[in-house]
């Protein structure tokens, strides 16, 4: 199996990535050199998640102690607004908030930059939306657009992003999103958002997709006889099913041994039966309420 | 005569110790009966106040104040059937608890049409896809903006996102998430008032046919009094058409959000006693109400009215001559579930 998939543009992403909140400071370190010498090439974060800092001097300390530098490394992050209490405060994106009008491509424009020096890299592989405010939705893209076009990413995409939502930015951007991250595992399989995005060429990526090791996936019958049946871990079971479907996972993991097992997942395959099976599982289960998060959702 | 000197002094000396050690022994005993005694009324403040608190929070004054937003803070369900939005009229109309639906009342008191579109804003994703949205219209829906007062929003501070909250201030938010969880010790001598006024009060009994026509008159006038109305049945004023535009614009806006979102909205008017229906005229009706819903239905969702419902005729249904009461609630739950044939009989 190809351990990239070709975006939009033709930018080659890697088919598992590792996600990197809430690690920071000396264990983003260590679970980074940790992820490189297992295989990892991807890495998320978001302005939001305040470990930036902690990535860019981890993969700083990569290109020093290792031959991989940075061409070898993709690194996504997201625009969005700041967590108060692990919420958005939705200060930047609402035209509510003071009700002042913003200058919805300068506030990217800056925020890009932060991001761009908080991780010490000058450019971006894929820069994403987090959440998608409905005020500026179109605002928002549009300025992604412009970053695009300026070069300091390259690739952009969106984030919890709904069919609803797309249709909007696919009316009126220039730019089809290349990517749509999303929650997404066993007990939540997303089919309607899955087929709308691979009809518009969107690649998926899932955050989440161990659901935190909750109970009710880790004891899935399923799942554990999958796991017995091919010797691998359930992780990799879903992660497998992640990947034979198309979609890029990125797992969380400060462990080492847990690094390594979620991307040895190249060396079994699951049939079609058992692929149907895992996705019976579904019953849309959320971890992440998403008008919560993005009141207007 | 020495020995005796001396054996005086020795007894004397042994009195003076015994006396000595029984006062410390005494004072030993009254200091640990004090300090047992501060310790028990530590111990008692805790429980004390935790009772208090909870007498308080089952005052109607609390639940106006900030109790209906409680069960936003709960565990709510994902995947929900329905839910309702809406004010008083809507928080009494429905009680999913025995129609076997996931189903969750969001309706407030009093609550304008805007909060309950930032009430869905907020929560929505809890419904499932082509989940029902029940959007309840009062008599006056379409006239109420927003409260003049801020205080009536403080109920939000709770539960909604800070950006949906009108004039959101911090401090506020601070003091009125004290007084959600600590009342009393916010509000001693109020929750103490409270208590003895409310508590002992018996809720939402039957009225009888004469206490109805009153009550439904002190609607009647509090309306009018509230929207500067002198007949119910005269073409609206400046002021209360350029409210209802609004309204007309913001419920048509719900309507889109829900569609867009591949949700049902629902429009409804819940039943009322019919000593208060007589006294909402077909005029005004079709001024206040009606004509509203047509304007704002631009996807032409399903209206049901209960108005004039005869399953609702009796008054043993309600607690006043406009709000549903428990038993009423249940009935009428099911029978809009029915009606729209999310059930079956």
């Amino acid at each position: 199996m190809k351990k990239t998939r070709s975006l939009g543009n033709g930018v080659e992403i890697p088919v598992i990535g590792m996600g990197t909140y809430p690690l920071r400071g000396i264990a983003m370190t260590k679970a980074v050199l940790a992820a490189i010498e297992c295989g990892y090439r991807a890495f998320d974060t978001a302005h939001a998640y305040g470990n930036e800092v902690s990535l860019g001097n981890a993969l700083q300390e990569v290109f020093q102690k290792t031959e991989i530098q940075r061409d070898d490394i993709f690194i996504t992050s997201k625009i969005g607004e700041n967590l108060e209490h692990g919420m958005p405060d939705c200060k930047l994106f609402y035209a509510t908030y003071k009700g002042e009008k913003r200058d919805i491509k300068g506030i990217v424009s800056a925020q890009l930059s932060e991001s761009l020096k908080n991780l010490q890299t000058d450019y971006l592989d894929l820069l994403l939306f987090h959440w998608p405010h409905p005020d500026y939705l179109v605002d928002i893209w549009n300025a992604l657009e412009n970053e695009y076009r300026l070069g300091r990413v390259k690739a952009i995409g969106v984030s919890n992003c709904r069919e609803w939502h797309l249709n909007k930015i696919i009316e009126t951007g220039s730019i089809i999103p290349m990517v749509n991250q999303i929650e997404l595992h066993p007990l939540n399989t997303k089919k309607k958002i899955i087929e709308y995005c691979n009809r518009y060429g969107i690649k998926i990526q899932a955050y989440s997709p161990l659901l935190v090791m909750n109970p009710r996936l880790m004891n899935a019958p399923i799942l554990n006889l999958l796991a017995q049946k091919y010797k691998k871990s359930i992780a990799q079971i879903i992660l497998r099913w992640d990947i034979q479907q198309g979609i890029i996972p990125i797992p969380k993991s400060g462990n080492t041994i847990r690094l390594k097992e979620n991307i040895s997942i190249f060396d079994f395959e699951l049939s079609e039966i058992e692929m149907s099976e895992i996705n019976n599982l579904n019953e849309n289960y959320k971890l992440v309420v998403e008008s919560r998060y993005c009141p207007g959702y | 005569m020495r020995t005796m000197i001396k054996a005086l002094i020795v007894n004397s000396m042994i009195s003076s110790v015994v006396a000595f050690i029984v006062f410390v022994v005494f004072a030993s005993i009254v200091c640990a009966v004090i300090v047992f005694i501060i310790i028990l009324l530590i111990g008692l403040v805790k429980p004390t106040l935790i009772i208090l608190n909870i007498l308080v929070q089952r005052t109607d004054w609390y639940k106006i104040k900030v109790g209906d937003g409680i069960k936003f803070r709960k565990q709510i369900d994902t995947n929900l059937d329905i839910c309702n939005l809406g004010s008083n009229s809507g928080k009494y109309a429905f009680d999913y608890e025995e129609t076997g639906l996931k189903g969750e009342n969001w309706a407030l008191g009093p609550q304008t049409l805007s909060y309950d579109f930032k009430v869905l804003k907020n929560y929505h994703s809890y419904l499932h896809e082509g989940g029902t949205v029940l959007i309840p219209l009062c008599p006056f829906s379409s006239c109420i903006i927003d409260f003049d007062d801020d205080i009536v929003n403080y109920k939000y501070y709770s539960f909604l996102h800070p950006i949906l909250i009108l004039n959101y201030s911090e401090s506020t938010k601070n003091q009125i998430l004290r007084f959600v969880d600590k009342p009393f010790q916010v509000k001693p001598l109020k929750s103490i008032f409270r208590i003895f006024k409310d508590v002992a009060k018996v809720n939402y009994k039957i009225m009888i046919e004469e206490n109805l026509e009153k009550d439904a008159n002190n609607f009647v006038n509090s309306w009018k009094q509230q929207f500067s109305i002198l007949d119910m049945n005269i073409p609206i004023s400046k002021k209360n058409n350029d409210s209802i535009t609004f309204n007309t614009n913001l419920l048509s806006e719900m309507i889109s959000f829900c569609i867009e979102r591949n949700l049902k909205p629902v429009l409804i008017l819940p039943p009322v006693t019919k000593v208060l229906s007589s006294k909402l005229s077909e005029g005004f009706r079709e001024n206040y109400i009606y004509s509203f819903v047509r304007k704002s239905n631009n996807y032409n969702v399903k209206f049901l009215n209960y108005f004039d419902d005869k399953q609702f005729d009796n008054n043993e249904l309600f607690f006043n001559s406009y709000f549903l009461n428990e038993k009423g609630s249940k009935l009428y739950t099911k029978r809009v579930l029915l009606d729209l044939g999310i059930i079956e009989s």
